[in-house]
């Protein structure tokens, strides 16, 4: 603006010459180095790094519950998988039945079946182990008449016609009944569902109560810096402007608790990956905590929603709390 | 340019604090806004600089009737008015550059655009040397000064200062004085809410005079 008046009347030698006429003889070389715009126009409280701790804990929570998640799906799957291929064919020893003969029969008619990949006659020994943890020792068993059991693992993939398998199996042993692992698919499944939805309630818990908690925050920042809102709003700034300037604020503070959340997170489940590996026999029943790395990317998701919704939440309170000035 | 008509004002149910305001600010105008403490000068500028809404009467600023303004058009009608506050109000965390590029920054202009106007500015009102010091630092003048030109440097149509003088001892005071009438002279329209009457009596220029929420003169 200057410039222009200064031009428009005469020269730098004429500016100086309006500076002694007003008396305002400063210094006619400023230090311009370093010379540049500030950072943030909102000045950042005390309660950023609060804000942050508060965030990167609800990062790592949420990882947690998304993470586990698909843990569980991963798990469920595989569960599902073999089972879905897995059948069970017992042969129930009767009086006068012949139960080597017609386990043969089933292992012959299994065998020549096209959509069947292996099949697998369990010694009685093997039987009898399985029954043992309700039933003691196996010695005690040696006279009890155990059914016999074939396993039999379908091609995967393959559908096979349950019914007319189960008739066949009648006609060549008719003390032979065939178990689908049906009802212990559903109920895997079904708990896994269970565990799934659990953990993106907490998903969405933790959300709802991140977006809460940035809200307070956010007007806590404009109550702490009202003076400061005041004069930008006086001055002609838009409320959009101001609420860009508190948001870049919150943007910047969840990006970098948001990831530190995730980094705490895959840290935590790291660990778990490595328990998994070195006390297999602990863990055996759950392999898939060794999280696939694709996972890790899938979590990267969390930290840039919540950043996202941290600004989000922080534009739309600021924009809220300025609607009523004029 | 600035008109008043019939303007009263009341904080919310309280008596009324301004009572049948009126005159007309001219372009290129000098004026003074004189009274004593409490007799309504701040609340006036507040309506001026649109802080605030009139509980009755017109106001029109550059042919924009108030009552009609929609809110989202405020922003404009503000960045064509420049405010000298009592208390300086510059932004603590800021350097005096900053404070004084701030009205600039707001209407999205880029620093490499505005860089050379505020430092010459700055030095115009005697800050070259102080660019970089935040106003904690600066003397009661230096943040005078400041405040003046975060208040002249998006060319305002209006300058509107209250009680400019009142943190300066008299010769700043005169100092400033000259300064107004400098801006005024390049096209300025300048009102100076003061109850420094010697100022107004060394400037000649026209003076509303409000006593107990009502213009006397």
């Amino acid at each position: 603006m200057i410039r222009t008046l200064i031009n428009n009347t005469s020269n730098r030698g004429m500016a100086f010459a309006l500076r002694q006429r007003v008396g305002l003889t400063g210094t006619d070389s400023p230090d311009m180095n370093g010379l540049e715009p500030a950072t943030d126009l909102m000045p950042r409280g005390r309660g950023g790094a609060a804000l942050g701790v508060v965030i990167a804990g609800m990062c790592y929570l949420a990882c947690l519950a998304l993470g586990g998640a698909l843990l569980t799906s991963d798990a469920s799957r595989a569960w599902t998988e073999d089972l879905d291929r897995a059948l069970t064919i017992q042969v129930v020893p009767r009086a006068g039945v012949d139960v080597e003969a017609e386990a043969q029969a089933v292992i012959g008619l299994l065998e020549s079946a096209p959509d069947i990949a292996s099949v697998e006659a369990l010694p009685q020994s093997a039987s009898a182990a399985l029954i043992e943890p309700w039933l003691g020792d196996s010695d005690a068993l040696t006279g009890l008449p155990i059914p016999m059991l074939i396993h039999a693992d379908m091609v995967p993939g393959a559908i096979i016609d349950l019914d007319t398998l189960r008739a066949r199996l009648k006609a060549a042993a008719p003390n032979a009944t065939l178990d689908t692992h049906a009802r212990w698919r559903d109920e895997l499944a079904g708990a896994a569902t269970i565990i799934e939805l659990v953990g993106m309630g907490i998903l969405a818990l933790v959300a709802i109560t991140t977006a809460a908690i940035v809200v307070f925050a956010t007007r806590s920042a404009l109550a702490a810096n009202r003076d400061t809102v005041e004069v930008l709003h006086l001055i002609g700034a838009r409320d959009s402007f101001i609420a860009g300037e508190v948001q870049k604020r919150f943007l910047t503070t969840g990006l970098k608790a948001g990831f530190a959340g995730w980094g705490a997170a895959a840290f935590t489940f790291l660990l778990f990956g490595l328990s998994a590996n070195n006390e297999a026999g602990l863990v055996s029943l759950l392999p898939q905590l060794q999280m696939p790395w694709t996972h890790y990317v899938v979590l990267v998701a969390v930290p840039l929603a919540a950043t996202g919704l941290t600004a989000i939440a922080a534009r739309m309170t600021v924009i809220r709390a300025l609607a009523p000035t004029l | 340019m600035i008109r008043f008509e019939n303007v009263g004002l009341r904080y919310g149910l309280g008596p009324e604090v301004l009572r049948d305001i009126s005159f007309h600010l001219e372009p290129g105008g000098f004026h003074f806004l004189t009274g004593p403490s409490g007799a309504g000068k701040t609340s006036l500028l507040k309506l001026m600089f649109l802080a605030l809404r009139p509980s009755r009467g017109l106001i029109t600023m550059f042919g924009n009737d108030l009552a009609t303004t929609s809110r989202l058009q405020l922003p404009a009608l503000r960045r064509r008015i420049g405010v000298v506050f009592q208390e300086f109000r510059l932004l603590d965390h800021l350097t005096t550059f900053d404070n004084v590029a701030l009205p600039l920054r707001i209407a999205g202009h880029d620093m490499e655009d505005y860089k050379d106007d505020v430092i010459e500015l700055l030095q115009w009102v005697g800050l070259g040397e102080r660019m970089h010091a935040t106003p904690a630092t600066l003397s009661g003048g230096e943040k005078q000064r400041a405040a003046i030109a975060r208040a002249v440097v998006a060319r305002p149509d209006v300058l509107l200062a209250d009680e400019p003088t009142g943190n300066v001892d008299p010769e700043m005071g005169m100092r400033l004085l000259r300064l107004f009438e400098e801006l005024n002279r390049f096209g300025t329209t300048v009102l100076i809410a003061t109850h420094d009457l010697t100022m107004v009596e060394r400037s000649g220029a026209p003076v509303l005079h409000l006593a107990k929420g009502e213009l006397t003169q």
